[in-house]
């Protein structure tokens, strides 16, 4: 188990500047209470680590962010990892399993019915998950576009349902959806 | 730190969960006893990002983690941290949920992770273990389960607190609702009834008549009558036949006439109900609802009122007791005839139910395609200053070809429907009128008791009874239109404001402008507070500045003095009262708000100074304009006074409009002044005479200056530094200066900045070396 460098203001980032995390510069792993942490070579180990999708659409597999909270000074950022395949199995897995941790999305597999009640639309769907009812109120920013053909709904709970491909749904799930969600 | 921890009799549905029975033994065959937990809450989902029952407890001694053992955890306890290695317990925000985080060995640990559907009840957990580390009484009880965000009856989640919940709304009394709007109306009413029965009663004569006129007049009877007497019969009838057909005209101008001036009027009274509501819900209303599809509330969907008095009037109501009417006309001539006339009626019941469900979605689709491209308009047209300067003309031109595609589409998909429909429908009918001339020939060639002038008279009854009959298909098309445009603007106006007055409301005739913050801690969204337990005092006549970063949550202080918002928790107290036990009009009465982004009105400057307080005279609105420093301006306008400014004070500079609205916050006369950023837009000449109307307009009233340029706030009795939505520091510029602190920090930064050559500084220069 590694613990994190007693001093936390050494070699804190500089907040103007870009900085990309290879392997080379940094390692990821776990610590205490199975917190993510992050050794940063010639600098220090930074604990309770986050991850973030720059660009969750365009580039999943990079542009991932590492935060960790420095302090009075709030949420600081890492670095960013530019390419999660240039990184070993195991650290990148690591990174999978937070940026899973923290975008908690339901992939939809298939919709076994869509209606419409009281301004609301009902869904009933499979999903990674597991089979899964929502209600949600029928406005656009309600179902967000996710890339070109993707959308994203979100729940009046603000649960998040992720549709990769609206085009790739069987034709009469297609149709059911497009009666409803439109836009 | 020792506290008190209280398990009420009384237990929370939330915070007391009870595990199941298994989970409980094998929690006590690892010594742990589940009903010694003080708190005991179930999360959704684990650590890995996957659904699963995890429950957290709180012992008097430590923080616990548990669930049933499954792969890769054979123990049912995940985690299990002694309360003194806890310094904090925070919830984090992610995507779709969130976490609950513990500051262990100065590192944030994840302890616990759920859904956004249980988002308000571990912020709750998290505050309630926050006490319990702070050594605060910590304790649960049926308290803890209510949620204003909740809907009380169904337990949906609703948009904000006091949302009329859409599951819930009583739609069975959408009609009834309806009708009793025509209530003032009921005389005209009775009266445009009456003439419609008159009208209708009328055109049931014309057929007759055609009866008579053939078998008495035109055909050769067999038994010869004198040609005068046929000629006399034919002049009679015609005469009497245009008689009628002139009254019945007359009836229905009559009736258009009436139907028109009530229905215009139910128009106009719904758009100023729902106006009326639209302007006393709360900030966060608006906050949530686009202007765009508000505006097509208002202006649209209110007009369905009006037509369903003209249908009432001459429309449907009208056709359905035509139909019954001359359905009984029908019958009086051939009964048997008559039946063969009603073939298609179970056709047309089944082709409007399927007509029914299948347009209801699409009506929405064209409502909401429609919004959105009023929308999209109204935000090019805000911004075209923005679209001209960057040269977005044409993508803004396309982006709003898209949005008025999808109207198109969406109506177009309506219109194809209906025109497949109608017609359909018009044919089935016409089939049935064939089968009536086929049958009854045969009656006449067959000499069974039908006249030829019997089929005539029936014939032109069945022509008055399809043309209402095939109107009336389009009955469930106005029906789908009318239940969804007024179901829209009923939840318009029976949306409950968030901001509600206190039902025996304390009025402030004369406010002393002192003003303290109370453990104050408040969020725009649900489980993330932009003020986190806020404590300060400003005593009356106090000048005080609040600075911070932007997004520090200055800004949303002064909304919650203004109650454009209720805490969460605390209070807010204007002389020592809470802001929610006083009269809401006082307390807006009380203070007066000067914006960075001033927003003027449409009208003449005068209007505009005087919007606060219409009654003011010019004396006064003079004394304003000079104390502010807007007089000179105002009198080099060619109209003074009386000068017309645009949409939101267009022909006036930046400067100037700011002066005008200081004027009118004057004219108010508030105790207590907000001055939100006034001097960050403006040039720097602009600066100082502002700085010098404002000079003035401080003095003896509670002045609370969110500042951006910090030079402003030298003067200032006090100075309240934010950052991350709490207070950090606070004190006199001097000693703030002098802790070398945020503040500091700040000033430094600005001080460097202002060495920076500007416009202002080298005309200034210029003009010192000539």
């Amino acid at each position: 188990m590694t613990e994190p460098n007693q001093n936390p203001d050494a070699g804190t980032p500089d907040p103007t500047q870009v900085r990309f995390l290879t392997p080379e510069l940094c390692r990821i792993h776990l610590g205490s209470h199975g917190a993510l942490h992050v050794t940063v070579k010639d600098e220090r180990i930074y604990g309770g680590v986050y991850a973030v999708h720059g660009f969750p659409v365009g580039y999943p597999q990079g542009y991932i962010s590492l935060i960790y909270t420095g302090g009075e000074a709030g949420d600081i950022e890492i670095g960013i990892i530019r390419d999660l395949g240039e990184f070993p199995p195991d650290d990148a897995e690591l990174i999978r399993e937070a940026l899973r941790r923290r975008f908690f999305v339901h992939t939809i597999t298939r919709i076994r019915h869509i209606g419409w009640k009281y301004g609301y639309i009902n869904m009933e769907v499979d999903t990674d998950k597991g089979p899964v009812s929502f209600m949600m109120r029928g406005r656009h920013n309600n179902a967000v576009d996710f890339g070109p053909k993707g959308k994203v709904l979100i729940d009046v709970d603000d649960n998040r349902y992720l549709i990769p491909d609206v085009e790739q749904l069987p034709t009469r799930q297609k149709h059911d959806f497009r009666r409803y969600i439109y836009w | 730190m020792s506290n008190r921890l209280v398990m009420s009799v009384r237990r929370s549905a939330l915070l007391n969960r009870q595990l199941p029975e298994e989970l409980a033994e094998l929690l006590r065959q690892e010594g742990v006893d589940p009903s010694k937990a003080w708190l005991s809450a179930e999360a959704d989902l684990n650590l890995s990002g996957a659904y699963e029952r995890v429950f957290l407890l709180a012992e008097s001694d430590r923080l616990l983690t548990v669930a049933h053992p499954r792969d890769g955890f054979p123990r049912p306890i995940r985690l299990d941290i002694p309360r003194q290695a806890l310094k904090e317990i925070r919830t984090r925000r992610g995507v779709g949920g969130g976490f609950l985080e513990a500051l262990v060995e100065g590192i944030y640990v994840e302890i616990l992770a759920y859904s956004n559907a249980q988002a308000d009840t571990f912020h709750k957990v998290s505050k309630k273990l926050q006490d319990w580390l702070a050594g605060k009484e910590a304790s649960t009880g049926p308290e803890d389960d209510y949620d204003p965000r909740k809907c009380p009856i169904c337990g949906m989640t609703l948009r904000f607190k006091g949302d009329t919940c859409p599951r819930c709304v009583d739609r069975g009394a959408i009609l009834t609702r309806v009708l009793r709007l025509m209530k003032p109306y009921t005389g005209w009413a009775i009266l445009m009834f009456a003439l419609l029965m008159v009208v209708v009663a009328l055109q049931m004569i014309p057929p007759r008549l055609q009866k008579l006129l053939v078998d008495k007049a035109l055909l050769t009877p067999a038994e010869p009558i004198p040609l005068a007497t046929r000629e006399m019969w034919l002049f009679w009838l015609v005469l009497a036949w245009l008689g009628v057909r002139v009254l019945a005209s007359i009836g229905r101008m009559v009736n258009g006439r009436l139907s028109s001036f009530v229905a215009t009027q139910i128009t106009h009274d719904m758009r100023n109900s729902v106006l009326s509501r639209l302007t006393n819900l709360s900030v966060n209303y608006h906050d949530n609802n686009s202007v765009g599809r508000l505006i097509s509330r208002v202006s649209y969907d209110t007009e369905v009122f009006g037509q369903f008095v003209r249908q009432v009037t001459q429309g449907f109501l009208a056709q359905i007791v035509m139909l019954t009417v001359t359905g009984v006309m029908l019958f009086s001539i051939s009964w048997k005839l008559a039946m063969w006339t009603l073939l298609p009626a179970p056709f047309v019941l089944l082709a409007s139910s399927f007509y029914w469900r299948r347009l209801y979605p699409r009506y929405h689709r064209v409502w909401d395609s429609r919004s959105r491209m009023t929308g999209s308009l109204s935000s090019i047209l805000s911004g075209i200053r923005v679209v001209k300067a960057f040269g977005q003309e044409h993508r803004e031109q396309q982006r709003f070809s898209r949005s008025s595609g999808y109207y198109r589409n969406s109506s177009r998909n309506v219109a194809y429907a209906t025109s497949i429909f109608n017609p359909s429908m018009a044919f089935l009918f016409q089939v049935g009128g064939l089968v009536a001339w086929y049958v009854g020939g045969g009656e006449i060639i067959r000499q069974e008791g039908l006249t030829l002038g019997g089929l005539v008279g029936f014939s032109a009854y069945l022509g008055m009874f399809y043309a209402p009959l095939t109107n009336l298909t389009q009955l469930t098309d106005w029906l789908t239109r009318f239940f969804t445009a007024s179901q829209r603007t009923f939840e318009i106006i029976d949306t409950a404001p968030e901001i509600v007055e206190s039902e025996n409301p304390k009025p402030l005739p004369a406010p002393r402008g002192g003003v303290v913050f109370e453990n104050v801690t408040f969020g725009y969204s649900r489980h993330d507070p932009v003020i986190k337990n806020v404590s300060f005092e400003i005593r009356p006549g106090e000048y005080v500045g609040i600075v911070g970063k932007s997004g520090s949550g200055k800004t949303t202080l002064v909304n919650l003095l203004a109650r454009f918002y209720d805490v969460d928790e605390g209070r807010v107290l204007i002389d020592g009262v809470d802001v929610r036990e006083l009269d809401i009009e006082d307390v807006r009465k009380s203070i007066g708000v000067v914006l960075q982004e001033p927003f003027l009105f449409r009208g003449t400057i005068y209007a505009n100074i005087t919007y606060g307080r219409r009654e003011a005279t010019p004396e006064q609105v003079i004394a304003a304009a000079k104390v502010a420093n807007s007089h000179d301006f105002i009198l080099r306008q060619p109209l003074g006074y009386d000068t017309w400014v645009g949409e939101r004070g267009a022909g006036l500079s930046g400067g100037e409009k700011q002066r005008v609205s200081i004027a009118r916050a004057l004219l108010y006369d508030p105790k207590i002044l907000v001055l939100d950023e006034a001097t960050s837009n403006v040039d720097t000449e602009s600066e100082q005479l502002i700085q010098k109307a404002l000079g003035r307009v401080t003095t003896g009233r509670t002045t609370i200056a969110i500042a951006h340029r910090l030079s402003t706030l030298k003067s200032a009795n006090h100075i309240l530094v934010v950052d991350g939505g709490q207070i950090v520091e606070q004190g006199s510029h001097e000693e703030l200066m002098e802790r070398g602190g945020l503040y500091h920090r700040l000033v430094k930064i600005q001080t460097e900045l202002s060495r920076e050559p500007t416009v202002d500084r080298l005309a200034e220069e210029d003009r010192r070396k000539k």
